[in-house]
C-alpha cells in the first residue's frame, strides 16, 4: 500500500470528575493565531513502541499533574484517523480515546513542554450540558457524545 | 445563542457554524460503485430524527481505522453497509476529496471525506450486511440505480451525477468545504 503520509499514533483522555464533568484544556497554534483557539482534551502522540494507555498515563501526568497508573484508563471508547499537513510534510494520524476517573484534581501544569507552555493558556471541568451548549469550539466533534455515554453521578436537571 | 449541535440544516453551501471544530476533521472514505449495466450503488437513507428533511441515497462509506487508508476503509464500509463485496482490483484511480459538515440522528458531524470511485466487470459477491445500531436507524436499504433516475434526488455528498464522469476519468477533485445540511 503506497503511502505518501507519515503515520502517527495519538492517545487522548476523558478525565472526569465526581461530577461527571470532563477536563479541557483550551489553546491555540503559536503559528496561526488568527485561527482562534480551542478546548480539547489531554493526550498527545505515542512514544515508538508505546502502548496506547501506557501513552495515555504518560500525557495525562505530564499535562495535569495527575499520576494513574495505565490500568486506570478504560478503553479506547473512540477512535478516529485524521489527516494533516505540518511543516511541509502529511501526517494521517490515529487517536484513541480512553476514560480515566478521579474524585477532582487540581490541574498541574508545570510538566508542560515548551511548545505546550506557549500554546495551552487555560483548562476547564464541563458539564454535559455545557459541552452541548456552547458555541466555543471543542476537539473531537462526538466529545458530548463521548460524555453522554459516561455518566455515571446521579441525573440531574440541565439545560 | 445556538450552539454547533443546533439541530436546524443549514442551507447547502453556507458557512459552518461558529464553533465548528478545529480541522482537522475526522477522516472518512466512500466508494461509488458502477455494476456492468452501469448503475450505481447507494444507500436509501432518512433521518428519524429529522423527518422533514426526507430521503437521500448515499454513497457508502464512513470513517478510516487505524492502519487504513480510504480506499480500504470504504470498501470495508461498502460490505458493512449493503454486503456488496467489491474487489480492490475494480477501484479506479480517481479521488474526490472534500471537507463537510452535515446532521445525522441527532448531532452535527464534521468530517474530511474521500471518495472513491470503483467499476464492476461481474456481478459482485453478496455478503450478509453488518450496519451498526446508528445505520439500521438511518438506512432504507441499498439500492442499484441507474444514473438518469438520480435526477432530482438528493445525494449525499451532492453533485455525484455531475462528477462521476470525471472520476471515471481518474481525475482528482478537490470540493473544498460542503456543507450538506
Amino acid at each position: 500500500m503506497r503511502t505518501d503520509y507519515d503515520e502517527r499514533r495519538a492517545a487522548r483522555v476523558l478525565l472526569l470528575d465526581a461530577q461527571d464533568r470532563v477536563l479541557l484544556l483550551h489553546g491555540y497554534d503559536p503559528a496561526d493565531l488568527a485561527r482562534g483557539g480551542w478546548w480539547f482534551t489531554p493526550g498527545g502522540g505515542l512514544e515508538p513502541g508505546e502502548e496506547p494507555a501506557a501513552g495515555a498515563a504518560r500525557e495525562l501526568y505530564e499535562e495535569t499533574g495527575l499520576q494513574l497508573a495505565p490500568a486506570a484508563f478504560t478503553g479506547p471508547v473512540y477512535e478516529q484517523v485524521v489527516e494533516f499537513p505540518l511543516d511541509g510534510r502529511r501526517y494521517r494520524q490515529s487517536e484513541a480515546f480512553y476514560v480515566a476517573r478521579c474524585e477532582s484534581w487540581d490541574v498541574d501544569t508545570s510538566g508542560f513542554t515548551d511548545l505546550e507552555q506557549r500554546s495551552v493558556d487555560a483548562h476547564r471541568w464541563w458539564t454535559l450540558a455545557e459541552l452541548r451548549g456552547t458555541a466555543e469550539r471543542v476537539y473531537p466533534d462526538v466529545l458530548p457524545e463521548l460524555v453522554a455515554g459516561l455518566l455515571v453521578a446521579p441525573a440531574r436537571e440541565g439545560a | 445563542m445556538a450552539g454547533p449541535t443546533s439541530l436546524t440544516p443549514l442551507s447547502r453551501g453556507s458557512e459552518p457554524p461558529p464553533g465548528a471544530p478545529p480541522r482537522p476533521w475526522r477522516l472518512s472514505g466512500r466508494l461509488l460503485v458502477l455494476d456492468p449495466d452501469g448503475r450505481l450503488l447507494l444507500v436509501h437513507c432518512h433521518d428519524p430524527v429529522l423527518p422533514a428533511f426526507g430521503e437521500w441515497w448515499e454513497v457508502p462509506g464512513g470513517g478510516v481505522h487505524a492502519g487504513e487508508d480510504t480506499v480500504t476503509a470504504a470498501l470495508r464500509e461498502v460490505a458493512e453497509e449493503t454486503g456488496v463485496v467489491v474487489p480492490p482490483a475494480a477501484v479506479l484511480a480517481g479521488r474526490w476529496s472534500q471537507d463537510t459538515t452535515y446532521l445525522w440522528l441527532g448531532a452535527r458531524r464534521w468530517a474530511r471525506q474521500v471518495v472513491h470511485v470503483a467499476r464492476l466487470d461481474s456481478a459482485p459477491a453478496v455478503v450478509a450486511a453488518r450496519p451498526t445500531a446508528g445505520e439500521r436507524e438511518s438506512f432504507l436499504g441499498p439500492v442499484w440505480v441507474a444514473l438518469g433516475d438520480l435526477a432530482g434526488r438528493r445525494t449525499f455528498p451532492d453533485d455525484v451525477p455531475a462528477l462521476l464522469p470525471r472520476l471515471i476519468a481518474g481525475d482528482h477533485l478537490d470540493g473544498g468545504l460542503a456543507v450538506w445540511s
